[in-house]
């Protein structure tokens, strides 16, 4: 693994056993996040990014699991290790920031508690006298940094704003020192103002700390404001990966060119704005060949018979389209 | 608000001055308050916490408050509410230096003092033993009294009486109550001496009156606190502790460990409640004991349904995804996460389950395979009062009101809790 890559996964699998039968909702995606860079991962509702983003930590609870890859992060291949192993990793080198701040604090410990149990947990050969007020101290720092003030370490969580307890959970993940910090749609129940302070904290902790950040969103604006390279996932396919300019400027794969045409624009007249038709398939039965092809505008023979690898295009910039590869010649 | 503002406009500037401390004054403020926030709940909260601390306080210190011990027999039998027990007393001259039975001794040899009493009634039989018992007790002593009454039978009161208020006789001795009933008055000459028992008090009745065995019932009342209270909430903390971290593990383990407690515990809740009791009670026999562990079955599944309930959907909660995605441990999750999310709904049922815990346990003691006969107990003096329900009412009815204004003032506080803290009933 070169050494610039801080996370690579491996033909990554996640499968939910449902009574219907088992849903990949994360079906053979590869995707390298590289040291210091923010990467937007988008895609719409139910495309499996946030089961990815969970799988990242393992984190997937009940019905979900990993059913084959690898997750090599820093070196480790996090599928190998144990259940009892996962606590170190996460918090401490990996850290998550969830979609809705107002419930993802404990409503019944401090802000304070939140943090220094994290110091604590994961950090106990500090002697236990010391500990809370060096905990503290850390989480005074902390916290100031990310623009709340010391005092209200003592609030419960329903004492704060969305945007503040937002910046808590940030704190949580800075807390440690997390290489990793896995952001699960961050501003969605933000509003735009407190969205956009948010989004510049993160860009500003990214470069501070050297922070590696992997943005989950559905919200292609917020990836084009923030992120260095982008991910588009489409029913559980990674469709395309590239530098934010290059996939913005010439998108490769037909789904996200529809993405992008579909954004709306204040020059568009009445009528103008794209609409892409069909609707995302059924992962329960996928269908068969490319999953994009039902919808695409360009789609071609093979396209609904083999499956198109996801192979680069460009230098660093893979798709997977038929477009861009060769079709097998020794098919039978 | 239009009207608040037109009295404040309208108020004095001491009064003015008033209000505005209370403004200021967080706490007293903030239970004033309370009523405009909480609407109706806040007094039933309030009324019914007043009397769980007046009952609390009475079940730590009955003796503090009680006149009598619950177990002595004190007066005569069922003597009603504010009644004066019937004792016979020595009725003797106004200017009469005798006062008790036994002033009247007199030296060996003289003669022996004449005492009224009415012909077919027992006061004097008992006259003639007690004077007996009396008589045995100074015979030995040196000043060589004996007491050895003349007994003088008359056909009614009346006559006896007058032979006093004539001289004829030195006393009389008649009930208290037909002395108390108006003659008094016909023989102002006379007055009351002593009991001739010399110990129960004549005078002063009891204000909840006696039981069938002459015990003071107030006293068995304030007594019988102590006993309910504790059962009640031994009961309720037995269940809890073994409720609540079976409801937690079960909840937050899930999988064949929940199903199989899920399983035992229903099991046991579809028994009718005072039935399992009973069998149990009736299988460890009666102890306070015993009925603390029969009343602490029936109510672990409650507590268990209950928590397990509130585990599994705290366990959905992001927070505890989160907790998860700091590194936190499935101790530190159940324990710092889960179990303080769940209290509040653990703390309503405590109250809640004391109240019938109390009602349970009063219920087995009725039945008589509670508590030993023994121990002061209202389900006990319920179920003695039942026997005699014609011819003492306050035997039955003191006890079962104290049981339902307890039950009733713990099920108030707890429903009324159960209203301020659960947003989702009150926006109903």
């Amino acid at each position: 693994m070169p050494d610039d890559i801080l996370y690579s996964i491996r033909n990554l699998t996640v499968e939910y056993k449902t009574r219907a039968g088992a849903v990949r909702a994360v079906d053979d995606v590869s995707l390298d996040i590289r040291r210091g860079e923010i990467l937007g991962l988008v895609g719409e509702s139910g495309c499996g990014k946030s089961t990815l983003g969970k799988a990242l930590m393992r984190l997937h609870t009940g019905p979900a699991s990993i059913t084959a890859g690898e997750l090599w992060f820093d070196g480790r291949d996090l599928v190998q290790l144990s259940e009892n192993e996962m606590p170190d990793i996460r918090g401490a080198e990996i850290g998550m920031v969830f979609q809705d701040p107002m419930t993802s604090l404990n409503p019944v410990q401090r802000i304070l508690d939140h943090i220094t149990e994290t110091i604590k947990t994961h950090e106990p050969q500090i002697e236990l006298e010391k500990s809370d007020a060096r905990a503290r101290a850390r989480a005074e720092e902390l916290v100031e940094r990310l623009g709340i003030r010391p005092e209200r370490l003592s609030d419960y969580p329903h004492q704060m704003s969305g945007g503040m307890r937002q910046r808590v959970m940030i704190s949580l993940a800075l807390a440690l020192r997390a290489k990793l910090v896995i952001a699960d749609e961050p501003t969605t129940s933000l509003d735009v103002i407190v969205e956009a302070k948010f989004l510049d904290l993160l860009k500003e902790l990214q470069q501070e700390f050297g922070l590696t950040i992997l943005l989950i969103t559905h919200n292609i604006g917020v990836v084009a404001e923030v992120a260095d390279r982008v991910a588009v996932m489409y029913a559980a396919k990674m469709a395309e990966v590239g530098d934010v300019n290059d996939v913005f400027a010439d998108p490769k794969h037909p789904y996200t060119q529809g993405l992008l045409k579909s954004v709306p624009n204040i020059r568009l007249n009445e009528g103008e704005l794209y609409k892409m038709g069909g609707a995302p398939p059924n992962l329960l039965h996928p269908p068969v060949g490319c999953r994009f092809a039902p919808r695409c505008p360009h789609v071609k023979d093979i396209c609904t018979k083999v499956d198109p690898a996801f192979e680069p295009v460009e230098k660093d910039h893979l798709a997977s389209c038929w477009l861009y590869q060769e079709a097998p010649v020794n098919r039978s | 608000m239009t009207i608040q503002k037109e009295n404040s406009s309208e108020t004095t500037p001491e009064a003015q001055d008033w209000t505005d401390e209370l403004e200021r004054v967080g706490f007293i403020r903030s239970i004033f308050l309370a009523r405009r926030w909480y609407g109706a709940d806040w007094w039933f909260v309030a009324i019914s916490t007043v009397m769980v601390i007046i009952f609390v306080i009475v079940a730590l210190l009955p003796g503090l408050f009680a006149p009598y011990d619950p177990h002595e027999i004190v007066g005569s039998r069922f003597l009603a509410p504010g009644e004066h027990p019937a004792v016979p007393v020595l009725i003797v001259p106004v200017d009469s230096p005798f006062n008790s039975l036994k002033d009247l001794a007199v030296p060996a040899g003289e003669s022996r003092p004449p005492v009224g009493v009415v012909q077919g009634v027992p006061t004097g039989g008992a006259l003639n033993e007690l004077a007996q018992v009396i008589d045995d007790e100074i015979k030995n002593e040196p000043e060589g009294l004996r007491l050895r009454p003349r007994i003088n039978r008359y056909p009614n009161i009346e006559e006896a009486l007058q032979a006093v208020a004539d001289g004829d006789d030195l006393a009389a001795v008649i009930q208290s109550t037909e002395w108390e009933g108006g003659m008094a008055e016909q023989f102002p000459t006379l007055r009351e001496g002593q009991s001739i028992t010399g110990e129960i008090s004549s005078t002063g009745g009891f204000f909840m009156g006696t039981n069938d065995i002459g015990q003071d019932v107030w006293s068995r009342l304030l007594w019988g606190t102590r006993v309910a209270l504790f059962i009640g909430f031994s009961a309720s903390i037995v269940a809890l502790v073994f409720g609540v971290p079976l409801g937690l593990f079960a909840g937050f383990l899930g999988g064949p460990v929940d199903r199989l407690l899920s399983l035992v515990m229903d099991s046991l809740y579809a028994f009718p409640g005072l039935i399992l009791a009973i069998a149990i009670t009736a299988v460890l026999g009666p102890s306070v004991l015993n009925v603390i562990v029969a009343i602490a079955v029936l109510y672990i599944p409650t507590y268990y349904r209950i928590v397990r309930g509130q585990t599994l959907s705290v366990k959905e909660e992001i927070y505890v995804e989160a907790a998860q995605s700091i590194g936190a441990r499935r101790a530190e999750i159940l324990w710092q996460y889960i179990f303080p999310n769940v209290i509040p709904s653990v703390a309503i049922i405590f109250s809640v389950n004391v109240a019938d815990a109390i009602l349970t346990g009063a219920g087995l003691s009725f039945l008589g395979l509670g508590l030993p006969p023994t121990i002061a107990d209202w389900g006990i003096d319920v179920a003695r009062g039942q026997r005699f329900i014609q011819t003492g009412w306050w035997m039955i009815t003191y006890p079962g009101l104290a049981i339902i204004s307890v039950v009733l003032a713990f099920s108030m506080m707890g429903e009324g809790l159960t209203e301020i803290f659960n947003p989702k009933l009150r926006e109903r």
